[in-house]
């Protein structure tokens, strides 16, 4: 890795990653990886679940973590118009507040989705929450309102009936929000302080769930977004264009920071390597690693990727396969993500797998079912998981 | 005596003082604009407000009878807040005042229902108190929770009739119209909620890679049954009758105008109304639409094949007195997989609550 680039690099990683955080979908550095230890492998409905909340209606969203507090949102009601986040102690699991908006764009979407399907992102001051309607709010830690948007209101031609699910991330103190649509589309920065746009880019009309990534340069950062038209990088502070790649790309798995390498799916999954503002050079190209929906997860010195029909593939980190499982039955929308050298993988069923990390043969350590339906990535943080099942909140972890 | 007038007219003044400051924040908070326009100034007032507790609950309730979408959802999340703050800190919640203010139909439906949802948990028994005279309340949330208590004990014909009447969800309309199939009752569906069953269709016209939904073919600029225009490949198109008697009355175009990808349809049909009155258009379409009311345009969305439903999308407007012309323009696109194919529409004309509204359909 180039010196320059490295030391910046963890030194922002250390400044975003708290302990015990989890602050946006795939976690603060949305590598889908954290720093904790002695996690369980195995839980059911009646062994380390250490509580359970209940959320109102339908939530595909992950839940994040942060100052102590872990944020979900979720919809309810007949026509999918109540738009609901609730926050609750990370420890205890008692909710410390909860608050309800009406929805003000359009509730359509896929039977699987819902219109809480953007994974909200949280920081110190508290959680920015976007939902699929594009009614986008800032709540304080203790649920007093920051400020609130309607981005249907705004943008009105926006339009994404199979369900909007791209989440927001957090940069310095710009709220990053991608609106790809099939009318008005855009990628935004908006000031975390009074949700008003620093910048606005115009994107190509399409559809997309992708959530951007950042890619740290030092001081500056640069926004990747992929789309159904290729890669394009951003700068994160002024939403200038800085490059793009290709011109077909996967329009749910996000993005991946692998060293000073990005993981996109295009064409299979295609390891890039950035050069300023050129275009960047394709370093290695896997079929092996395609997925339909889940985000790779780089963990040690594996890639892990599962299909949607759950088949894990573990290969080196130059795409080359090292061993391929098939899961249990069941659909997988979840992204794989890990600690504690383990790998765990979520279907819609409900079953959570979890496999020792590294080796040259797949070893599972436990397969978990909680017997409801599964969607959103979990969340790893205070030495546990926050599993998100459509209904309902889960912490698990081993009982102190 | 005259410690506790004092007291008295000290808490009046106090009170006026909390209710002439509320008004003055709450009025700051619906001036938030488009873009996050008037945020900061509106976080400032929010924070105020809830700061002020139970005194300002209801006079944000009232705020938001004539708020923006945009305001509302700020006021509706400060009465929230307040509500969960007074519950935190084991206070009660002012369960009359409450309910005086449901009861006031002179209150937008929004409100009232929020009211209604701090009522029932300050008083559990309020639902069971309140619920069965609100069966065809103008808030159809409200109307919803009414019917679906109604209907645990609709054992009669009668009753159950009076309750399809009232409905207004789709989910509670079929399940009320299948209760009384089963007592040989018919029902009339398309008739009670407004569904648009008579249609003059026009199409395909040539509408290249979606081109068409931004340009004005012959029947958007003069509606004339009896023209003759060219459309797609050249070939010659005229107007063609379509009814349909299903529920819902849904048109499927690729049935009447034959199947067509890069085309634009148009569809036509009057409306004729007793007097000048509000209403609202809600259609369902599989691609985009534009909507045209007595030649303006009433709505646009350009989606396509992202699903189908009822009252996938609302348009309010005004009819006015007699003779209303109502055309849609319907476009395909050029996409080849089989879940792309479909090109249909549905339409009801109805008031706010999704109700039929009392006007004569007619192509004439």
């Amino acid at each position: 890795m180039n010196k320059f680039i490295a030391c910046p690099l963890l030194l922002l990683s250390a400044s975003l990653v708290g302990a015990g955080e989890w602050s946006q979908f795939r976690g603060p550095s949305a590598s889908g990886v954290a720093d904790e230890k002695n996690l369980p492998a195995t839980w059911s409905p009646d062994a380390n679940v250490l509580w359970k909340a209940d959320v109102p209606g339908r939530s595909v969203s992950s839940p994040v973590v942060a100052g102590g507090r872990v944020y979900v949102a979720s919809a309810s009601g007949i026509r999918s118009d109540k738009l609901s986040v609730s926050c609750f102690d990370a420890e205890s699991g008692k909710q410390l507040w909860h608050r309800q908006l009406n929805a003000t764009g359009n509730t359509g979407c896929h039977p699987k989705s819902s219109m809480a399907a953007p994974t909200p992102a949280a920081d110190a001051d508290g959680v920015y929450v976007l939902f699929a309607t594009a009614d986008l709010v800032a709540f304080d830690k203790d649920g007093n309102l920051r400020w609130y948007r309607s981005l249907a209101g705004d943008y009105p031609k926006i339009a994404n009936q199979v369900g909007m699910a791209s989440s927001p991330i957090l940069w310095k103190d710009k709220l990053i929000v991608p609106m790809d649509s099939d009318g008005e589309s855009f990628l935004a920065a908006l000031d975390t302080k009074d949700g008003k746009n620093l910048w606005r880019v115009e994107r190509p009309k399409d559809i997309n769930w992708v959530t951007p990534v950042l890619r740290p340069l030092g001081e500056k950062a640069e926004v990747l977004f992929l789309s159904r038209t290729g890669m394009f990088a951003y700068d994160a502070d002024t939403g200038k264009k800085q490059w793009t790649y290709g011109t077909e790309g996967g329009t749910i798995p996000t993005p991946v920071m692998m060293g000073d390498q990005v993981l996109m799916m295009g064409r299979g999954l295609v390891c890039l390597q950035p050069k300023g503002e050129s275009t960047p050079d394709v370093v290695w190209t896997s079929q092996k690693l395609t997925s339909g929906s889940c985000t790779p997860v780089v963990y040690g010195d594996n890639i892990y990727n599962v299909s949607s029909a759950g088949v894990l593939v573990c290969a080196d980190k130059k795409g080359n396969e090292i061993w391929t499982e098939r899961l249990k039955k069941g659909k997988y929308w979840a992204s794989p993500i890990a600690a504690d050298g383990k790998i765990y993988v979520c279907n819609d069923e409900g079953v959570c797998t979890v496999f020792e990390a590294g080796g040259d043969t797949p070893k599972v350590l436990g397969t978990n079912d909680l017997k409801e339906e599964i969607m959103g990535t979990p969340a790893i943080a205070n030495g546990s998981i926050y599993l998100q099942t459509v209904k309902g909140l889960y912490r698990i972890g081993l009982k102190k | 005596m005259r410690f506790r007038l004092a007291l008295a007219l000290s808490l009046a003044g106090s009170l006026t003082a909390v209710a002439a400051d509320a008004a003055a924040l709450l009025n700051e908070i619906k001036k938030v604009g488009s873009e996050g326009t008037g945020n900061p100034a509106a976080a400032t007032a929010w924070k105020e407000v809830v700061g002020q507790g139970v005194p300002a609950l209801l006079p944000t309730l009232t705020a938001m009878d004539d708020a923006s979408p945009v305001a509302a959802n700020w006021l509706r999340l400060a009465a929230q807040t307040i509500v969960e703050n007074e519950q935190q800190a084991k206070r009660p919640l002012p369960a009359g005042a409450l309910e005086a203010f449901v009861k006031d139909t002179g209150h937008a439906p929004i409100s009232r229902r929020l009211a209604y949802e701090f009522l029932t948990q300050a008083d559990a028994k309020a639902p069971s108190r309140l619920l069965p005279g609100m069966i065809a309340d103008p808030s159809v949330e409200i109307r919803r929770d009414a019917i679906a208590a109604a209907l645990e004990s609709a054992k009669t014909a009668e009753s159950l009739q009076k309750l399809f009447a009232a409905s207004r969800d789709q989910d509670q309309i079929e399940k009320i119209a299948k209760q009384l199939k089963t007592m040989k009752v018919e029902t009339d569906i398309n008739a009670h909620v407004g569904a648009i069953k008579e249609w003059m269709l026009v199409g395909p016209f040539d509408s290249p890679k979606g081109a068409g939904f931004d340009k004005s073919y012959e029947p958007e600029t003069k509606v004339d049954l009896t023209a003759k225009y060219t459309g797609k490949e050249g070939k010659e198109v005229a107007w063609v009758a379509f009814n349909n008697d299903e529920n819902y009355a849904p048109v499927d175009l690729n049935a009447k105008l034959g199947k067509h990808k890069d085309a634009v349809a148009y569809a036509f049909t009057v409306l004729e109304s007793p007097k000048e009155m509000p209403f609202e258009l809600r259609l369902g379409s599989q691609t985009a639409v534009k909507v045209f009311l007595n030649g303006k345009p009433l709505y646009a969305r350009e989606e396509y094949h992202h699903g189908f439903r009822f009252d996938q999308y609302i348009a309010a407007g005004t009819l006015k007195a007699g003779r209303n012309e109502l055309l849609l323009k319907l476009c395909q696109d050029n996409q080849s997989q089989s879940w792309t194919q479909d090109w249909k529409f549905q339409v009801r004309a109805c008031d706010f609550t999704g109700g039929a509204l009392p006007i004569k359909v007619t192509i004439k």
